[in-house]
């Protein structure tokens, strides 16, 4: 009899069981899941997406039957107390306990909680699940679910988060300028037209001005093109036209500095251009690069680099307006005809068997771009100082002597 | 072996008993309920309230309503054990020779009213508790047996404590309830002078007898207790001992000694009564509840910081059963 009772209201407390049974479950695949994803993710690990939800799976179906069978499952007397609890003040309970007592006094009280309990009506039995255990699975769905959605959205993990958090050291990137010449930086967007202007023209480059004029003449060695594509492609396509950002200016002495400080791991976005103006020459960097394009992008410490512009010596200027003015020169020779001496050393040239090297071929109007061989060049002055000091009969064989031992030492 | 019949008789009785005791007290229901079921769970009650609030003429009533004889002990500062349990007094037989001869005392009553009775000496209280304990009386070596069914019904009174000797707490523990006799309400002593102004002659009827009374008792005793239910009697019985493993913040805060052991027999076995008063055949959690307050009142010593702080023992068993309900209740 007391079965049938029990009947009625089993099936209900049931439900209720599984549904807390389920949610515990739930909480703890929901937590676990979260502490695995986190900790995989900011390790970096890539599958810590999948073996949280894998683990999810595996501990909330095993959690939730367990819960079920060893705290929720509805026995005899937990139903008895839920029904008790509509008020039948432990009829019910007692009732179950007196379940295999025959004395009348436990007929008695069988028949009263019998009667009480169709008194009731069991849709007043409520599903009683706890407001702490709704927030408990509430919360553990939140972070359970944001947290795999975060690690699916950023594979990369959280180790840049972490890094983000470390201290990191700071480098001061400082470059300037000496003499006259530009240092371009080709990474600043507004160079863009300027490299699609020069990967246009193969062999000779248009550098603007810091008034905006163009310098023409300047040649621009191929190998660089390649090196500007590199840049273009960093930077991305872009046809637009725009001045070309020149980040020291040793002409016009502005700007003659260029600093700024670059975070571990962040890379230094320049790169870098030492363009000469006519008449200078590009020697190298102060650091000991020689090449005029340079780039520093993961710096590792400071950085202090000055392009070093040196001007072009006058006497080959010299020469090589004197070759190209032989007919005024004649007359002067002429003159000096009768003091040879004079001539000569007027003229210590003309004398000479040197070659006269025009203005267009002569080295000192050439960009000095690292790949130019000064050791042909010297050669020529070499020979040329050697035949004249031969020629020269005004210096004594003692000081002949004297000089071609100091060309013999410098050529060395 | 409990019948149908005994069921419905106790049923009828204590209707009968409530109506009776009614003619002659106006109000008091929680008093006279709570002393009914102590009579009926053959416990002794302790009555404390101010003078003329109807404690002795209660005790009357019940006196007439049970139809058991009664007795009052006027207790005095100069009141003798002896005037109590009675003494020997030498006697001439027939033949002119002097003897012993027992002359017993007013205790030899079925209902005894102890009135005042921490007026008296702690000697003459003392007289009492075998009395009260095993119903028997012991005089010079020889014991007597009481008559059954064999109550107390003390009173004390608890202004003017100034000459007054304050029971000790193994007599105190003899007592199943305690229950305060509250001051009547505007209506209720509107009645009452508007009765007494007619007649002050006690008018309650008989109602039971005293062999029907045990049989009440008797049947009382087979209302089974659930062991869910029982358990949680003897939960709040511990729970008030502040050193003990079901000790809350209030008995460890409060409460110096805890109540013993009889005060678990007492709520059970009121319990049951109380149940059946109610027309239920078991004991529920609500019926320990409200007894816990009759039974354990008088048992839990207070400490100096409930004193301190005013804290009574009610506000002290209050907390108790908030605690117990919380921690224990359905678990």
């Amino acid at each position: 009899m007391a079965g049938e009772v029990f009947k009625k209201y089993y099936r209900k407390i049931r439900k209720e069981s599984v549904i807390k049974s389920l949610f515990c479950g739930l909480i703890i695949g929901f937590s676990l899941a979260f502490f695995c994803i986190v900790a995989c993710w900011f390790a970096g690990v890539r599958a810590g997406l999948y073996v949280g939800i894998a683990l999810f799976f595996v501990s909330a179906g095993v959690a939730a039957p367990l819960f079920y069978r060893y705290k929720y499952r509805p026995g005899a007397k937990a139903i008895a107390k839920r029904i008790d609890a509509l008020g039948l003040e432990e009829r019910v309970l007692t009732m179950t306990e007196l379940e295999h007592d025959e004395s009348f006094i436990a007929m008695k009280q069988r028949e009263d909680a019998l009667r009480a309990v169709s008194e009731v009506n069991s849709d007043m039995l409520k599903l009683a699940i706890s407001v702490p255990m709704i927030i408990a699975v509430a919360l553990s769905a939140t972070l359970g679910t944001g947290m795999t959605v975060v690690s699916a959205l950023s594979p990369e993990g959280g180790k840049q988060l972490v890094e983000s958090f470390k201290e990191k050291k700071e480098y001061q990137i400082g470059y300037a300028v000496q003499g006259k010449g530009w240092v371009v930086d080709f990474s600043k967007q507004e160079n863009v037209a300027l490299i699609d202007s020069v990967k246009q023209r193969e062999e000779k480059r248009e550098a603007i001005g810091p008034a905006g004029e163009i310098l023409k003449d300047v040649p621009f060695p191929a190998e660089y093109a390649s090196k500007l594509s590199a840049a273009v492609s960093l930077q991305g396509e872009n046809a637009e036209t725009a001045e070309a950002t020149i980040v020291l200016d040793g002409v016009n002495d502005e700007n003659v500095t260029y600093s700024f400080t670059v975070t571990e791991g962040e890379e230094n976005p320049v790169a870098l251009l030492a363009l000469p103006q006519k008449g200078w020459v590009f020697i190298g960097w102060s650091d000991g690069v020689t090449s005029p394009y340079r780039t520093d992008l993961s710096p590792i410490k400071n950085i202090s680099a000055t392009a070093i512009f040196d001007e072009i010596a006058e006497t080959e200027e010299e020469e090589n307006n004197a070759s190209e003015g032989d007919g005024e020169s004649g007359d002067s020779d002429t003159e000096a005809s009768s003091d040879p001496q004079q001539g000569q050393q007027n003229n210590p040239g003309k004398g000479g068997n040197s070659e006269n090297i025009g203005a267009k071929d002569f080295a000192a109007n050439q960009i000095i771009d690292g790949s130019t061989y000064y050791g042909d060049l010297f050669d020529n002055y070499y020979e040329e100082a050697s035949e004249r000091l031969k020629n020269d009969d005004s210096l004594t064989e003692a000081q002949k002597k004297a000089i071609a031992d100091y060309l013999e030492s410098i050529r060395k | 072996m409990v019948t149908e019949k005994d069921i419905e008789q106790f049923s009828e009785q204590c209707k009968n008993i409530f109506t009776q005791i009614g003619r002659d007290v106006i109000g008091q229901k929680d008093v006279v309920e709570g002393t009914v079921i102590a009579m009926i769970a053959g416990g002794n009650v302790l009555l404390e309230g101010v003078p003329g609030v109807g404690k002795t003429r209660l005790v009357r009533s019940l006196g007439r309503v049970f139809n058991l004889p009664f007795s009052r002990i006027q207790f005095t500062p100069d009141l003798m054990p002896a005037d109590v349990t009675g003494t020997n007094i030498i006697v001439k037989d027939e033949n002119g020779n002097s003897k012993f001869e027992f002359q017993p005392g007013p205790i030899f009553s079925n209902i005894i009213l102890a009135d005042e009775i921490n007026r008296a000496t702690p000697k003459t209280q003392s007289a009492l508790l075998e009395a009260m304990q095993e119903h028997t009386v012991t005089v010079m070596g020889v014991s007597r047996k009481l008559h059954e069914p064999f109550f107390v019904l003390a009173t004390q009174n608890p202004i003017e404590q100034d000459g007054t000797y304050p029971l000790p707490e193994a007599q105190m523990d003899r007592f199943m309830f305690k229950l305060i006799v509250p001051n009547p309400g505007l209506d209720e002593l509107m009645a009452i002078v508007s009765m007494t102004q007619k007649t002050m002659a006690e008018v309650a009827d008989s109602a039971c007898t005293g062999e029907q009374l045990l049989k009440m008792r008797e049947t009382a005793n087979q209302i089974p207790v659930a062991e869910e239910v029982m358990r949680y009697a003897m939960i709040i019985t511990s729970a008030t001992h502040p050193d003990g493993e079901y000790a809350g913040e209030a008995a460890k805060k409060y409460i110096r000694v805890g109540a013993s052991p009889r005060a678990g027999q007492a709520l059970i076995s009121a319990a049951k009564v109380k149940a059946l008063m109610k027309g239920r055949f078991n004991v529920a959690y609500s019926d320990v509840e409200e007894l816990a307050y009759p039974v354990l009142r008088h048992r839990v010593k207070m400490n100096f910081e409930a004193i301190a702080k005013g804290v009574s023992a009610d506000n002290a068993i209050a907390l108790i059963l908030e605690e117990v309900r919380k921690k224990y209740k359905n678990k």
